[in-house]
């Protein structure tokens, strides 16, 4: 039996009779009403997905139950039966949201095809709504760990908004665990580009050699173990995104190859000769300084000015304090509600203790420092005892106890590359030459200890 | 044939009975036609048991919506009715040939009577239970049930 429902609305007895007879051997559910009145009583009882209404009726005619029906029920589907006299009404209706109308009387398939055509739009737009509320689910899933309230995340919620339409090149910057491939996906499920595949890949993963077959596929024959054809990421990703996640490992000679990629939205598989057209829209993302790789020869000006076309930076967790309560309570409610553990809240000296320390680690080790915690936890409430492991990296005035006396070594290096810069007189190469390492790992302590040159 | 053909299909006896008279009031004057539902309501009058009566007439029938149907019977129902009117009519300037005509008919009453046993229309564009409209999808139409057809008709006579 078919799940497609019909309403039958006619006040002729027969007329309900033979229709209804018809229609339940082409195999749909047939339900009739009389009037115009009952026809509402039923839809109220049970909606069907398509009511066949005829023009003349006494009391409510059919066009009065046509702005009844779409009033309270606007995806009921409603097709009007009249006679050859009243073509006029029926053009009416369809102003008035018809589906479609009938003449009577009609041929056979003039009937059937029209349910049909109707049964699969309808289907389609189930179909649809399914796939919506999927997406929406999984951007649920997907969003639920970006949050912030601090005026800085703020602002990249609003850059995500306004940049997410166009189809220009984002580049996102931030140290690790900020959520930068999270934000590459805010992006992408909040574009046309949705219902599209969002193709992701760690360029610092895997090798050069390996990269290029992962990005550009390759033919059968193209290399030893090349056995079949493989379609690579770039063409996996057309009407999509590519996310190329730490951009800043790949290397020059790739980057040559990728600018022309970008430039033409053609390539080649390894080992092929037919051009191949992707069109996708590119989203990169590094936790590096590229600007010193850029310095370093390790990274291409020309391939860094075509990929960071809008950039978006990703404050790191120590710079917005405000958000890390809401954070915390978040991860604790879900990992709560994942392990089926009665973990409410944590105690203010958790609190504290969690907003004092500097999160290197970012958004993702406080989600795992969360989970540790739901596990450990045997009361309702998180206490600072499960989260001494966590050694408060900023030390608010007045305070200090047995640490107060203890030097890290992160101490030591910020304040002798502070010493040195300053002897420097702020010229970071100077400094890195002096300091006998990299200006690109110098740049990133700079940041990292927020040492004024 | 009609009867040789129905008894062939789903292994039932058949009978031929004497003529009936077109219920009055059954025709539509406006349209010269008949109406399809009112003979079928005149044919299941005094059928007792799992007696099915199907009629066969050479006047055009219809339906109050419709503008013609070759058969018609209600899924399950006792009576059903067949026109030949439509089944012999010229086309392209050619008469059918009465073989043809008959041919149609017993797909039609194969058609007709396997509503009455409880089949709705088939998918299958091979099986007679296909709903078919105009005389060159019928002509395309094989006198049998698909599997799915007959599977189901088994699952009906055996409840």
């Amino acid at each position: 039996m078919n799940e497609f429902e019909i309403l039958i609305v006619d006040d002729e007895e027969a007329m309900r009779e033979s229709l209804s007879a018809w229609l339940v051997r082409e195999g749909y559910r047939v339900t009739t009403a009389s009037s115009g009145p009952n026809a509402l009583d039923s839809l109220e009882k049970h909606l069907s997905q398509l009511v066949l209404v005829d023009m003349r009726m006494p009391g409510m005619d059919g066009l009065e139950l046509l702005r009844e029906i779409k009033t309270a029920y606007p995806e009921v589907m409603v097709v009007m039966i009249t006679a050859y006299g009243s073509i006029e009404s029926a053009i009416k209706a369809m102003k008035q949201g018809a589906s479609d109308y009938l003449l009577k009387p009609f041929d056979p398939e003039q009937l059937i095809v029209l349910i049909e055509k109707l049964a699969a739009q309808r289907a389609l737009k189930d179909e649809n709504q399914r796939l919506r509320r999927c997406l929406s689910e999984q951007e649920d899933v997907w969003m639920e760990d970006l949050l912030g309230q601090s005026s800085a995340m703020r602002a990249v919620f609003q850059q995500i908004e306004d940049i997410a339409q166009s189809n220009t090149p984002v580049f996102i910057t931030g140290e690790t665990g900020t959520g930068k491939e999270l934000v590459a996906r805010a992006i992408h499920l909040r574009s046309k580009r949705l219902f599209s595949p969002f193709v992701a890949i760690n360029c610092g993963a895997v090798t050069e050699t390996l990269l290029e077959s992962e990005l550009f596929g390759h033919e059968r024959g193209a290399f030893t173990g090349a056995t079949q054809v493989r379609r690579g990421r770039i063409e996996l990703a057309d009407t999509g995104t590519l996310f190329l996640d730490e951009v800043g490992e790949i290397s020059p000679r790739m980057q040559v190859t990728l600018l022309r990629v970008l430039e033409k939205k053609t390539f080649f598989r390894l080992g092929g000769s037919q051009e191949i057209h992707s069109d996708f829209r590119l989203i990169c993302a590094t936790h590096r300084d590229i600007s010193a790789l850029i310095e370093s020869r390790a990274f291409r000006r020309d391939f860094y000015f075509r990929i960071n076309v809008i950039n978006i930076d990703i404050p790191p967790l120590r710079d917005r304090i405000e958000d890390i309560p809401l954070l915390a309570l978040h991860f604790l409610e879900k990992f709560s509600r994942e392990m089926g553990k009665n973990v409410e809240g944590l105690s203010p000296e958790a609190f504290e203790l969690l907003t004092k320390y500097d999160w290197p680690g970012n958004v993702r080790e406080l989600k795992n420092v969360m989970e540790r915690a739901v596990v450990l936890c045997k009361e309702p409430t998180v206490k600072k005892s499960l989260l001494t492991f966590l050694r408060p990296e900023r030390q608010l005035p007045g305070e200090g106890g047995l640490e107060k006396d203890l030097i890290r070594l992160s101490d030591v290096e910020a304040s002798h590359i502070k010493h040195t810069l300053g002897a420097c007189g702020g010229n970071v190469s100077k400094c890195a030459e002096l300091l006998n390492i990299d200006r690109g790992t110098l740049s990133r302590k700079i940041k990292k200890y927020r040492i004024k040159k | 044939m009609a009867a040789a053909n129905i008894q062939a299909v789903f292994d039932i006896a058949t009978d031929v009975a004497a003529p009936w008279p077109a219920p009055r009031g059954a025709v539509f004057s406006h349209r010269s036609q008949y109406n399809a539902a009112e003979i079928i309501k005149s044919l299941a009058v005094n059928i007792h048991g799992p007696v099915k009566r199907v009629g066969i007439t050479s006047r055009d029938i219809t339906l109050p919506f419709l503008t013609y149907v070759f058969g018609e019977a209600r899924i399950g129902g006792n009576a059903a009715v067949i026109s030949t009117h439509r089944l012999q009519l010229p086309c392209n300037g050619i008469i059918p040939e009465k073989s043809l005509v008959y041919t149609r008919l017993s797909k039609i009453a194969i058609h007709e009577t396997g509503h009455l046993m409880g089949l709705s229309h088939c998918k299958s564009s091979r099986c007679i239970m296909n709903f078919s409209v105009g005389l060159d999808k019928l002509d395309t139409l094989s006198p049998v049930l698909c599997n799915e057809c007959k599977v189901r008709l088994n699952a009906i006579t055996k409840r």
